[in-house]
């Protein structure tokens, strides 16, 4: 497993965009996360209300609404480390590399567990960043403090955790699929930003009276933690992860995880 | 001994085209294997089978007698088609992949460069490189684990004169150290130079296979000239060792039986009291050989 990170670190150590985006990355989701209050009272300076709520009195970071809510709310970013998580494998195809790293004498398993130990480090990464962003933020701006409240509702960043890495493992299986990278990129963002939420919107409309469509990917990684900013507003909010959800998606971690492995394993590498 | 690599009836389909049929090699050690064959042969298709990466459809291979696995090929040096890096990356960095995937210490990256001359070049990115310089660093890379084995598809391929020069003593230098080399080459020139045995395919099918000297001796042809060609051609008939002559444009050609050389036949005729005015041995170049293959294969 060391020798696996070694080999990925040598490749990535020194290539520039994969860098820059990642720092990209963490800039935006820092800065986004950590002004959700500026843009608040920002808001409600300008005399805007969410059914006769003052926002600026809206609780964001409070322990322990915080954890869903950032978690939430970091979830919109997620697609930029699918980029990245693309580009690893996709320029492996495009430079040919795949297959001199096999021929050289890593085996088909190995290569892809390169990929997922990426993946896996990202996701660790990324937890651990939001997690203490959490005790920042709270720390800042939560009227009640200690360690008590603190992590309570923090299960939240391990669902955070599985919903990331399981829309990763998905990233990599299209890159896989599509090898392209421009064309890759494409795809993932307009399946999980479009095409798969539309088509929900849509079947929902339809079929009211079922829930099928709850359980296609994209859609069933999103239900992980589910909109929690109702309650500002009197309205009833899921503030838990549910079993069934987690479930699901520990299904399609194992599927996508399993057909990255298969398709790898059965065809000829060009 | 066990060959260094056996391939038996291996088959291998795309579609329409049939590109492995059938094949089946043997690779001894300490040879200099060459193969040939025309555009779309299945050279590069075999080689990549044999270094899995193109899955079989049919057939067995093994390498030094044992199945084939993730750990012969680290005892393999390989390049398929081009060489293959990652760009960005620079002759080191790139090398120090390939060692941690062979499992070959660091100290070792500073020695390959230092053989195939990159030394110099070494913290350059790849996609800097110049066609030559991706070659030798491929050759650089094949030979970290300092393997009993090296292959090498078109090594020469879109290189000057010079470059190919460059490639084709590395190749002999390091088939002097003992290394079996494996070679798909369309110069048919530097398969005779460097290889000691080498196969045919056509359309996946192996159609030839043997030494290359055994190749090109044997079919020997003398030409020799002398004042009275009427004379010289009644003498030349009744050397023992002939197996055919003829005279074309005032040369008489005479094909010597293999173990035969002109040395022999001047010898004979000047025992005879002829004196020639000229003399010369045509040794059978690889490529008259190749075609002459490929013409008499059916199909
Ligand atoms: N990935 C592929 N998909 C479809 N057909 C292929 C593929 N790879 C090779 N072929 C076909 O298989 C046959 C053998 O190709 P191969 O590359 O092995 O030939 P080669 O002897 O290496 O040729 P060259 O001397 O041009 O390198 C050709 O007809 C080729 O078109
Ligand atoms: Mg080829």
């Amino acid at each position: 497993m060391n020798k696996l990170l070694t080999i990925e670190w040598l490749k990535l150590k020194s290539y520039r965009p994969f860098w820059i985006l990642l720092t990209l990355y963490f800039l935006v989701l820092g800065l986004v996360c950590s002004s959700v209050m500026l843009y608040l009272e920002y808001i409600a300076s300008k005399g805007v209300q969410f059914e006769s709520i003052d926002p600026s009195v809206v609780p964001f970071y409070d322990f322990n609404d915080i954890w869903q809510n950032i978690t939430y709310l970091a979830t919109f970013f997620k697609i930029f480390l699918g980029f990245i998580v693309v580009m690893s494998i996709t320029n492996e195809f495009d430079y040919k590399t795949i297959r001199q790293n096999i021929i050289d004498g890593l085996t088909k398993t190995e290569f892809i567990s390169t990929k997922l130990l990426l993946i896996l480090l990202l996701t660790v990464v990324n937890t651990l960043f939001l997690l203490l962003l959490g005790i920042i933020l709270g720390w800042i701006y939560s009227p009640v403090q200690g360690l008590d409240v603190m992590f309570d509702q923090a299960g939240f960043l391990l669902a955070y955790f599985l919903d990331v890495l399981t829309f990763l493992v998905f990233a990599l299986l299209v890159g896989m699929l599509i090898k392209r990278t421009g064309f890759a990129i494409v795809l993932l963002a307009f399946y999980s930003l479009f095409i798969e939420p539309i088509g929900v919107l849509i079947l929902s409309n339809f079929y009211a009276d079922y829930t099928f469509y709850n359980y296609f990917p994209i859609r069933a990684i999103n239900n992980l933690i589910t909109i929690p900013f109702g309650k500002y507003i009197f309205q009833e909010i899921q503030d838990y992860v549910a079993i069934l959800d987690i479930i699901v998606v520990f299904v399609y971690l194992g599927l996508f995880t399993f057909l990255n492995y298969w398709i790898l394993q059965r065809s000829d590498i060009k | 001994m066990h060959p260094v690599l056996a391939i038996k009836d291996l088959h291998k389909r795309y579609g329409k085209v049939q590109a492995v049929s059938g094949l089946s090699l043997e690779v001894q050690p300490g040879t200099v294997f060459g193969i040939l064959g025309p555009n779309g042969s299945g050279k590069t298709t075999t080689l990549g089978i044999v270094l899995d990466v193109v899955k079989k459809d049919a057939g067995t291979y093994e390498w030094f007698g044992k199945s084939p696995s993730s750990e012969s090929r680290k005892k393999i040096g390989a390049i398929l088609e081009t060489p293959v890096f990652y760009p960005y990356l620079s002759a080191v960095e790139n090398l120090r992949v390939v060692a941690r995937i062979k499992e070959v210490p660091f100290t070792r990256i500073e020695e390959v460069l230092l053989w195939v001359g990159l030394a110099e070049r070494k913290m350059d990115a790849f996609k800097t490189f110049s066609l030559g310089m991706k070659q030798r660093l491929a050759i650089a890379s094949a030979l970290l684990s300092d393997p009993a084995v090296m292959i090498l598809d078109e090594p020469t391929n879109g290189l000057d004169p010079q470059g190919i020069a460059e490639i084709r003593d590395l190749i002999i230098r390091i088939a002097q150290e003992g290394k079996t080399i494996i070679m798909a080459s369309h110069l048919l020139d530097e398969v005779q130079k460097v290889c000691t045995h080498f196969a045919v395919l056509k359309k996946g099918k192996l159609i030839y296979s043997g030494g290359v000297r055994e190749a090109l001796s044997g079919t020997d042809m003398v030409e020799v000239a002398s004042a009275d060609m009427d004379r010289l051609q009644q003498i030349a008939a009744q050397f023992p060792f002939v197996q055919q002559v003829s005279r074309e444009n005032g040369i008489l050609k005479v094909r010597l039986l293999p173990e035969k050389s002109s040395l022999d036949l001047n010898q004979f005729l000047v025992e005879q009291g002829v004196v020639v005015s000229h003399l010369s041995q045509k040794t059978k170049s690889l490529e008259k050989q190749f075609l002459e293959i490929l013409a008499s294969s059916h199909e």
